[in-house]
């Protein structure tokens, strides 16, 4: 069974907060095609629904008009196989990081020696053998976005969903977190969907990132990006590399200065 | 004109410097409260001593020499009569105001047909309900354990509903995200998380079911605590009144800081 | 103006709070007239009714509304007095707050009811006693939060004003408190509910008039009805009084922009 995901003409619209007003349309129309084992990034203007779009994948938010069809069924709730790695991690802040990691196989009622035996595993892929008992308090902010890439891991996904999971952590630690993740990543080769603003991220890491335009948002342009694997950190300062950063950023530059002319010229 | 500003400027600075040496002002503080008991102890015992009226003020020696003698009249056993009444009101209360509480808490309309109803008696003096009460159960133990209940389940109700309103609505995306209904939501969040608060909350409802326990006894009890009081009152023994008075504040006081500890464990992960 | 007229728009949780209280004063009602529960030790929602109109004009709730009230009134006025007095010697030198801080706090925390006993003893049966309780209860919430409420000026205002050359008393008198009447009100609003309860106390184990008194007269008797309207007056009482120190409170804390 191939674990492709379709996204056929998804629309999405929230109901208008004033009686007379129109409905909010966050996304217009967007088909995306993603392959088994793809690593895609979607990038793209703030408030675009990029973040949406992986909620729609997910199913914890249903489209206003067409369909999302993950591995041969289309989605009509959230699920597991399609785990979600928030932007803030989202830890349940009284368990224990082992505890945490394997919630979602708590949630499918898994035993707790077998859950709990596989969540040790997964940390010690992630890199954080030895903080089992600690509590996401005692955590940096990058330690617990490894848990909860861990915590996604965990659930043997078909599609790994990852909302800008980055985007609090500062420069330094975003790349080197990115370099692990694509490190964690050559392990399993899941299907990954990830959302950035941030062009570097997204060149570093994908096979194929999807270029959104502003509100209501369509897909722009799809860049491939021809780079070998494995990459390491210095592939940033590569010729290829400025190539594909140049195409991205002149596709967004439009897109964003868009987006401030209707804030009113801000 | 300069000497002013430089009053006011100095008194800031002087605040500024104090609060800069955190352990020489904590050992000050201490040094400083304990001295001013001992002084007010000191000042009683001498106007007790000095004046005519001396019976009537007690004193901290004649309360200490009185405590042979109120054991004696049954403190431990009217003291325990009053715990086990204590006991039974909070076990009411705690389960009832945290089931309560959570499903209160948690679903929308059933906190908007309840809450009205339930801040109108929290706003009514336990006390006043005593004597309703006994008209309805009768006196003795179980209107004063009832009392205890009345009087301890707000607090644990309140909190437990205001722990539950402030779940991080992050926590509940997580679990939805990964496929877990409604209920397993809530089986997995809400009491976790609103458990400090909860704990908070029965802290609070033990030192409301302690003065419940005084009143519903003194009212109308021929046992415990309360009716040890009453009997002292109406026989004017000062000293022994007050035996007991400091009697029930310490064991008070070993309860909360025992709820203060579990307070403490349960709201680790809250940074 | 515009604060009030929200309040009393017709939404959502208006409209099912009332449901649920009308609801429940209906079963109370039903249950009574077919006899579920025994109408003379339950009562019901018409009893009450029925037997609000002779005790109020026979005198007997204002009476009590009288009574209480003026022990309410000395009460609270001791307690702003001396509460005020105390919270505002500790915020002014830090030797005081080390030497008081314990004292305040005890009198706080500790179930100062137990004392009532020895308040009878002391100043006497009934209104002496039940003023003395309320007192003390409602001392402490007040001088704790005068104390916070002065302590919690913005530091740099009061250099400000110093940097304009004021004097001591001016900075305290324009500076530090206004900044802290919204704490100061917070506390009153506290002390008021303490002290109700105190006065209550007084009033039910030895006063001869008063709403505790009352109510404990028709406890001894049995009369749950007549126990119940006066509970509810006092209650229609204290949320009466309580409402006003909250828009007392609101009207001093206006420049806050939190709640």
């Amino acid at each position: 069974m191939s674990s492709s995901v379709l996204i056929d003409r998804v629309r999405l619209e929230y109901p208008a907060t004033l009686p007379e007003g129109e409905p909010l349309v966050a996304i217009a129309d967007v088909t995306l095609r993603i392959d088994k084992g793809e690593f895609v990034a979607i990038i793209g203007p703030s408030g675009c629904g990029k973040s949406s779009l992986l909620f729609l994948i997910n199913g914890i938010a249903a489209p206003t008009s067409g369909t999302v069809v993950v591995a041969g069924e289309t989605v009509s709730k959230p699920s597991a196989q399609r785990a979600l790695v928030f932007q803030d991690a989202s830890l349940l802040p009284w368990n224990s990081v082992l505890k945490n990691v394997a919630m979602g196989l708590q949630i499918q009622r898994k035993p707790k020696h077998d859950r709990e035996a596989q969540a040790m595993g997964l940390l010690r892929l992630v890199g954080l053998e030895g903080f089992e008992a600690k509590l996401p308090h005692e955590l940096s902010g990058g330690m617990r976005q490894r848990v909860g890439i861990a915590r996604a891991l965990c659930v043997d996904p078909d599609v790994l969903l990852m909302d800008e999971p980055f985007g609090a952590l500062d420069a330094q630690t975003r790349q080197l977190m990115g370099a692990e993740l694509l490190r964690i990543w050559l392990q399993h080769r899941k299907t990954v969907i990830f959302v950035t603003h941030d062009i570097d991220e997204a060149v570093f890491l994908a096979d194929r990132v999807v270029v959104m335009s502003a509100r209501p948002s369509r897909v722009l342009e799809e860049v491939s990006i021809a780079l070998p694997r494995p990459r390491a950190l210095d592939i940033h300062n590569t010729p290829a590399f400025r190539e594909h950063r140049e195409r991205i950023w002149q596709l967004l530059q439009a897109e964003v200065t868009a987006t401030w002319a209707g804030l009113g010229g801000t | 004109m300069g000497r002013t500003r430089r009053n006011v400027a100095t008194a800031v600075q002087a605040n500024v410097a104090v609060k800069s040496r955190p352990v020489e002002i904590e050992r000050l503080r201490v040094v400083i409260g304990v001295a001013t008991v001992a002084v007010l102890l000191g000042l009683w015992q001498i106007a007790s001593m000095l004046g005519p009226g001396g019976r009537l003020t007690g004193s901290p020696a004649s309360i200490v020499r009185a405590v042979p003698s109120v054991v004696g009249d049954g403190l431990f056993v009217d003291g325990l009569y009053s715990l086990r009444a204590l006991g039974y009101g909070l076990a009411i209360a705690i389960s009832a105001g945290v089931v309560l509480g959570v499903l209160i808490g948690w679903f929308k309309t059933l906190s908007y047909l309840l809450e009205p109803m339930l801040m109108s008696f929290y706003i009514t003096p336990t006390v006043a309900l005593v004597p309703l009460v006994v008209i309805w159960t009768g006196v003795g133990n179980r209107s004063t354990a009832v009392v205890v209940a009345l009087s301890a389940i707000f607090p644990i109700l309140l909190n437990t509903i205001a722990g539950v309103r402030q779940l991080d609505p992050a926590w509940l995306r997580a679990v939805q995200a990964y496929g877990g209904d409604r209920l397993t939501a809530f089986r997995l969040i809400a009491l976790r998380g609103a458990l400090p608060e909860i704990v908070l909350g029965i802290r609070l409802g033990v030192g409301r079911g302690l003065i419940g326990v005084v009143v519903a006894e003194m009212y109308a009890s021929t046992e415990g605590i309360g009716s040890l009081l009453s009997a002292y009152s109406h026989a004017i023994r000062i000293s022994q009144l007050f035996v007991v008075v400091i009697t029930i504040g310490l064991v008070g006081f070993c309860i909360v800081q025992v709820m203060r500890t579990i307070e403490e464990r349960v709201s680790r992960w809250r940074r | 103006m515009a604060q009030v007229r929200k309040a009393f728009r017709l939404d959502g949780p208006v409209v099912l709070g009332t449901i649920g209280i009308l609801a429940i004063l209906a079963v109370w009602q039903i249950l009574a007239s077919l006899g579920a529960i025994n109408p003379i030790v339950a009562s019901s929602p018409l009893l009450l009714l029925d037997q609000f109109g002779p005790m109020w004009a026979s005198g007997q709730l204002p009476g009590a509304l009288a009574a209480s009230g003026i022990e309410f009134a000395v009460a609270l006025a001791l307690t702003l007095a001396v509460g005020g007095a105390i919270g505002f010697i500790m915020y002014s030198r830090k030797v005081f707050e080390f030497a008081l801080d314990p004292i305040v706090w005890f009198v706080y925390i500790a179930p100062i009811v137990t004392l009532y006993p020895i308040f009878i003893i002391w100043f006497g049966l009934g209104r002496p006693a039940a003023i003395a309780t309320g007192f003390i209860l409602g001392v402490a919430p007040v001088a704790i939060n005068t104390k916070a409420g002065l302590e919690s000026t913005d530091r740099l205002l009061v250099r400000a004003a110093a940097a304009f050359g004021a004097s001591r008393g001016f900075v305290l008198r324009h500076v530090v408190l206004p900044y802290s009447v919204p704490i100061i009100m917070a506390g009153v609003r506290l002390a008021v509910g303490r002290v109700i309860i105190g006065v209550i106390v007084g009033e039910m184990f030895g006063g001869n008039q008063g709403f505790g008194y009352v109510i404990a007269y028709y406890g001894g008797l049995l009369r749950t009805t007549n126990v119940m309207v006066a509970i509810c007056t006092l209650v229609v009482a204290g949320i009466a009084i309580t409402q006003l120190v909250r828009a007392l409170e609101a009207w001093c804390s206006r420049w806050r922009r939190t709640a």
